[in-house]
């Protein structure tokens, strides 16, 4: 295909004409997502305002979030908070976009101020929330915190080095990266039901067989409630004489855990398949003149590999974290009656309410309070790295 | 759509609700012939074969020129959730595999016809004969304390928690002296001591290490079946309320619990994990579905090949009572009296005594109908265990049909779990009664008013 | 290829780096250097994880259900008419045919509505462009719990009246059409694209279209091929919202095949594990056979800056 040479000269305004252009282009892709994507969104909250099971009943306004956030003071100051963390950072970045001027330090230390009452503000917005609203959705929440840090990080760090290393001009390269990719194309059920054999608390399995190449006494994995610093440190802390860890620092359950390990086993592939691409965006001539710049492998792969993978990377990151914050099939698949709550994240409560409570209306509520955490995180992850790999 | 279109459409639906209470004895001039009937089910492989062959044969034979068309429709949860969008529509089908709670849920929405007229009806329903042959444990079950006693479902099999049991293994304690009973333990006592001995000395033929009495799985049906062994119910029908905190349930609590204390008893701690370790001879005993009567003879045939068998939970009532469940089949509103007819014919079809011999056999579940048994001898002697069971169905109740109770169950298995970890019975039993309770209540908020 | 325009040096330096790449790909043999020992170990360790579980699974599709209850690691004798049992009792030559066709519309719409939704927020400036894109990223953030009876009463036609769709091809494909997953990705990538790449095509008398259908599109093989792929397997293994919306299995996927063997007295593992063998192997397949076309785009991005 030629693109042909035309003399013919632009009209002068052609913003017009771009505009149009966008809105085209976008057009096919917004009415699609308009309809399968905002559509059901905005039914879910019309449901929220009304007592809702099986059959639509009275309209009760807020009554659903107020039984689902409990105290509406604590709402405010936790959500809030979340918020008075951007307008903190904006007020900070913005001192810096300042410049030298003298007005600068009042402003990064107004910022410094705002960030310490958002987050003060959500912890005691979170504390009365915890104190008066629906305890299984509120733990669960925790649970989802747990579940997308705990996952995410893992996931994307372990992605890059694997497609960084199965980029490489080496042998079976196609061979290795196949395997790699296998977890994500195993479906759900098939691989939950491999991953709990592999997991079996029996001794003489898997996982348990290679703890104890190290020594270290068979687990419960999926079946254990204790928190996993209790499982790792419990010896240690008793020898200090510290009981228990309780509360959010105590970290998720071991059962927990083992489900994210089993999330980390299915998406690194899939990871690394989208920054293989990244990769391949890369020219190669960069590394060449670093190579003459006398620059090692570890360096260019620093200063070259991971700088330009950042748009790629800002991208897994946010939809990482949409993902695990709403993670239903990886979660309920591997549950066990055993654990009882352990690992009912936000997601897996809200199915609860919905199924087996019967509650449409209560569940549409925990939806939309989950919905507008994961809507503050993406924007959290636009304005703090967004702005950075955007613009290339 | 507006608040006042809203209203108007829940007071036109009450009318017509009432209509069809009212027009409900009219079945007997209903004309049933021609129409065509959808029914979803969750069956696959062997059975879903033997119901297309039941479907067949019905609608090569019946009078009415009535065509039934089974459909698979994923497992019951499925089902489950692609009836809640279609309930009271035309799309909902003409019969429904249901759970009692779940086709609860469906009564919530006016989902689920009433078949007291049809069961009733003097030209299409069944004679007290017929009634009489049905085990009464099965035709109670689908009768609904919540819903003013409307019978929302129609049994056409049944499965029973039944003792697992290791003979070989009981023969081998009974020879070296460790326990003072032939034969399978019938109560609690006779239970702990085969328990408690199996733990300490192993089965000689076990293909694996360890040695345990008895593994329980935590779930809201054993729950259910112990406390029925110890003459209790988890659910009483006239007040219409949970009772989780009786002295029957605390002390069918506290028997586990202590089995647990003594180091007799331990929690399954993968899924089916108990058929493992009892076809390997690790455990002497397991309490679990009489639906899992293949899944234990492959686990034994393919594990340490010994003799076994099912018998009653061990109990301290003078008869056994025994824990019957299963999926009905209901029929959903939002079709015409013919069909409704036209399914209840089929479902009359479907439970007749030939019919329910053919399903048992090609299915494994329990038939409904006492008089089967003389259908399937030749069946008995080729499964013994199967046999041994079917003769403790008229011991049979039923968990309770209430919407919610899936909430229920959950709570109950946390407890339960929790017991078994050492937590005071009294105490937890009393609070997990108060939650299914609200539970409950929660749930009756919802129930139609008409 | 498409020649692209001819006016830049800049332009030309990038066709010759692309020949450049690819005849070094194709030449240098690959060569085996002691210091590429740890990663030859490292790469062994991962593969080993994420095969380990597969390997699981191929041994069970070959057990016997004793073998499968006793938690055997091996069977004693291969069952191979397991494959042959669940091909047919699921009814897999009907939903393999489903999920290609599937598939394949659902790719194509994705590719076209998300390229060019992609390079609209990517290249394009027009009023609200950043509020719509978080709009439809918003879309991904919300449980399919609640969102399945609105989507189904969308399929029935209750909401839009264009009749119902239950048991038709468009309720398996319409609504996967475009997605914000994609979209976003593809924003990202074409964020990367140089703008002196454009400044030249519009001199040369290209609109956005032409521009991105002979330079962009091309450019950015890998990251399409990417996007089709996850848009593949995504939709290959999808269970849930297919049984949802029909009935009968003229169009079922291969994703409602496997769910026939979990029965409610416990599943029949090991032609489940079958079942999922026979599902994976074709994307396997696939991918092994293009993935070279994964990775080597024609290089670009050099111009940068």
């Amino acid at each position: 295909m030629t693109i042909r040479r035309r003399p013919r000269r632009r009209p002068p305004r052609r913003v017009g004409r771009e505009w149009l252009t966008g809105y085209l282009f976008i057009l096919p892709a917004v009415v699609v997502i308009a309809i399968f994507g905002l559509f059901p969104i905005a039914y879910a909250v019309y449901m929220s305002l009304y007592s809702w099971r099986v059959r639509q009943g009275a309209y009760l306004g807020l009554e659903n979030y107020a039984r689902t956030l409990g105290h509406a003071g604590g709402a405010i100051a936790f959500f809030g908070g979340l918020l008075l963390v951007l307008v903190a950072h904006w007020v900070w970045t913005d001192a810096f976009a300042a410049g030298r001027s003298e007005g600068r330090r009042y402003v990064q230390a107004a910022g410094a101020t705002l960030l310490l009452a958002s987050g003060v503000s959500v912890a005691l917005g979170w504390q009365l929330m915890a104190r008066s609203g629906d305890r299984a959705f509120l733990q669960g929440l925790v649970r989802t915190v747990y579940y997308g840090f705990g996952s995410v990080p893992i996931q994307i760090a372990l992605a890059l080095v694997l497609a960084s290393l199965l980029f490489q001009r080496i042998r079976g390269r196609e061979v290795f990266r196949m395997l790699y990719f296998l977890p994500y194309v195993a479906p759900a059920v098939a691989g939950a039901a491999v991953f709990r054999a592999i997991f079996s608390p029996r001794p003489e399995f898997l996982a348990n067989t290679v703890l104890s190449w190290f020594h270290i006494a068979p687990q419960r994995w999926l079946f254990e409630t204790r928190p996993i610093t209790e499982v790792l440190f419990g010896g240690l802390l008793q020898h200090l004489g510290v009981a228990h860890v309780t509360g959010f620092w105590a970290g998720p359950s071991l059962a927990l855990v083992t489900i994210i390990l089993f999330g980390i086993w299915t998406f690194t592939g899939y990871n690394a398949v989208i920054f293989l691409a990244g990769l391949g965006n890369i020219p190669q001539d960069l590394y060449e003149a670093a190579a003459i710049d006398g620059a090692n492998r570890v360096q260019s792969f620093r200063h070259i590999t991971v700088p330009l993978l950042s748009p790629v990377t800002f991208y897994l990151t946010v939809l990482g974290f949409i993902g695990t914050f709403q993670a239903f099939t990886h979660i309920y698949v591997m549950r066990q009656p055993a654990v009882r709550d352990a690992v009912d994240t936000a997601s897996i409560v809200i199915f609860d309410t919905f199924y087996k409570r019967n509650n449409w209306s209560l569940a549409a509520a925990q939806s939309v309070v989950l919905f507008a955490i994961i809507l503050i995180l993406t924007l959290y992850q636009s304005r703090f790295f967004g702005r950075s790999v955007f613009r290339g | 759509m507006k608040r006042g279109t809203l209203v108007l459409v829940g007071v036109l639906t009450l009318l017509l609700a009432s209509a069809v209470a009212l027009a409900q004895t009219d079945y007997e001039n209903v004309d049933p012939t021609g129409q065509t009937i959808t029914f979803w089910h969750q069956h696959t492989l062997d059975r879903e074969t033997a119901l297309k062959d039941i479907v067949d044969a019905f609608n090569a034979s019946n009078p009415y020129n009535i065509t039934v068309k089974a459909e698979y429709q994923g497992g019951y949860n499925d089902i489950f959730r692609k009836m809640l969008p279609v309930l009271d529509t035309a799309d909902a089908p003409n019969i429904v595999v249901a759970y009692q709670n779940q086709s609860a849920t469906y009564a919530l929405g006016n989902g689920v016809v009433d078949l007291r007229p049809l069961v009733d009806s003097a030209k299409w329903g069944l004679s007290a004969a017929d009634k009489a042959d049905f085990f009464p444990g099965f035709f109670q079950a689908d009768v609904f304390p919540s819903f003013g006693g409307a019978r929302y479902g129609f049994p056409p099999n049944r499965s029973m928690e039944v003792m697992y049991y290791n003979i070989d293994w009981l023969k081998e304690l009974r020879a070296a002296g460790k326990i003072d009973f032939d034969g399978p333990p019938a109560n609690p006592e006779q239970f702990q001591q085969a328990a408690c001995a199996a733990t300490q000395s192993r089965y000689s033929k076990a293909t694996t290490s360890g040695s345990i009495g008895y593994e329980l799985s935590i779930d809201a049906s054993r729950f259910a079946s112990w406390t029925f062994a110890f003459g209790g119910n988890i659910f009483d029908d006239s007040a219409n309320r949970f009772t989780y905190d009786t002295p029957a349930a605390v002390q069918a609590m506290t028997f586990l619990q202590g089995l647990f204390d003594q180091g007799c008893a331990s929690i399954v701690t993968e899924n089916y994990g108990d058929q493992t370790d009892f076809g390997a001879g690790r455990t002497l005993f397991t309490v679990g579905s009489s639906s899992g009567l293949p899944f234990y003879k492959s686990a034994v045939d393919e594990g340490a090949k010994f003799d076994w068998s099912v018998a009653a939970i061990p109990h301290t009532t003078p008869e056994p009572v025994m824990n019957i469940y299963g999926a009905s089949v209901s029929i959903p509103t939002g079709h015409s009296a013919e069909a409704n007819l036209a399914s209840w014919i089929f479902i009359k079809y479907y439970t007749s005594p030939t019919v329910q011999a053919q399903w048992a056999k090609a299915s494994e579940y329990f038939p409904v109908r006492q008089s089967v048994a003389a259908e399937l001898s030749d069946y008995f002697d080729a499964h013994p265990a199967y046999k041994t069971a079917f003769d403790l169905l008229p011991y049979g109740i039923a968990e309770p049909p209430v919407p919610g109770y899936d909430f229920v169950r959950d709570e109950i298995a946390s407890d339960m779990a929790a017991i078994m970890d050492g937590a005071p019975v009294e105490d937890t039993l009393k609070t997990a009664n108060a939650t299914a309770n609200e539970i409950l209540a929660d749930q009756l908020k919802a129930l139609p008013k008409n | 290829m498409a020649s692209l325009p001819t006016d830049g040096a800049r332009a030309a330096r990038v066709r010759s780096g692309a020949a450049a790449r690819v005849e070094r790909a194709g030449r240098e043999p690959f060569e085996f250097r002691l210091s590429q020992l740890p990663i030859y170990f490292l790469l062994l360790v991962g593969a080993l994880i994420s095969f380990t579980p597969f390997f699981y699974m191929a041994s069970t599709s070959l057990m016997t259900l004793g073998e499968t209850i006793n938690r055997r690691l091996l069977p004693a004798h291969p069952q191979w008419i397991n494959y042959q049992r669940a091909w047919t009792e699921a009814d897999f030559a009907l939903y393999f045919r489903n999920s290609v066709v599937i598939s394949a519309v659902v790719i194509l719409g994705v590719l076209v509505t998300c390229t060019l939704a992609g390079y609209a927020f990517a290249k394009i400036r027009f009023p609200g462009r950043e509020i719509i894109f978080m709009v439809l990223l918003a879309t991904l953030m919300i449980p399919s719990t609640v969102t399945f009876i609105p989507n189904f009463l969308l399929i029935r036609g209750d909401v839009i009246p264009w009749g119902s769709w239950i048991n038709k091809l468009p309720a398996l494909t319409v609504p996967f059409l475009s997605t914000a997953f994609i979209i976003f990705l593809f924003r990202q990538f074409f964020q990367g694209i140089p703008d002196e790449l454009w400044d030249a095509a519009r001199i040369d008398g290209a609109g956005h279209l032409r521009f991105l259908t002979a330079v962009v599109v091309p450019m950015s093989r890998p990251v399409m091929m990417t996007a089709a792929l996850l848009t593949f397997v995504r939709t290959w293994n999808e269970f849930l919202w297919p049984l949802l919306v029909t009935t009968t299995p003229t169009w079922r996927p291969l994703g409602v095949g496997l769910y026939t063997f979990i029965t409610e007295a416990g599943p029949q593992t090991h032609y489940l594990m079958a079942g999922a063998v026979i599902t994976i192997l074709p994307v396997m397949v696939v991918y092994f056979f293009t993935q070279r076309q994964f990775t080597e785009g024609i290089a670009t991005s050099g111009l940068k800056g």
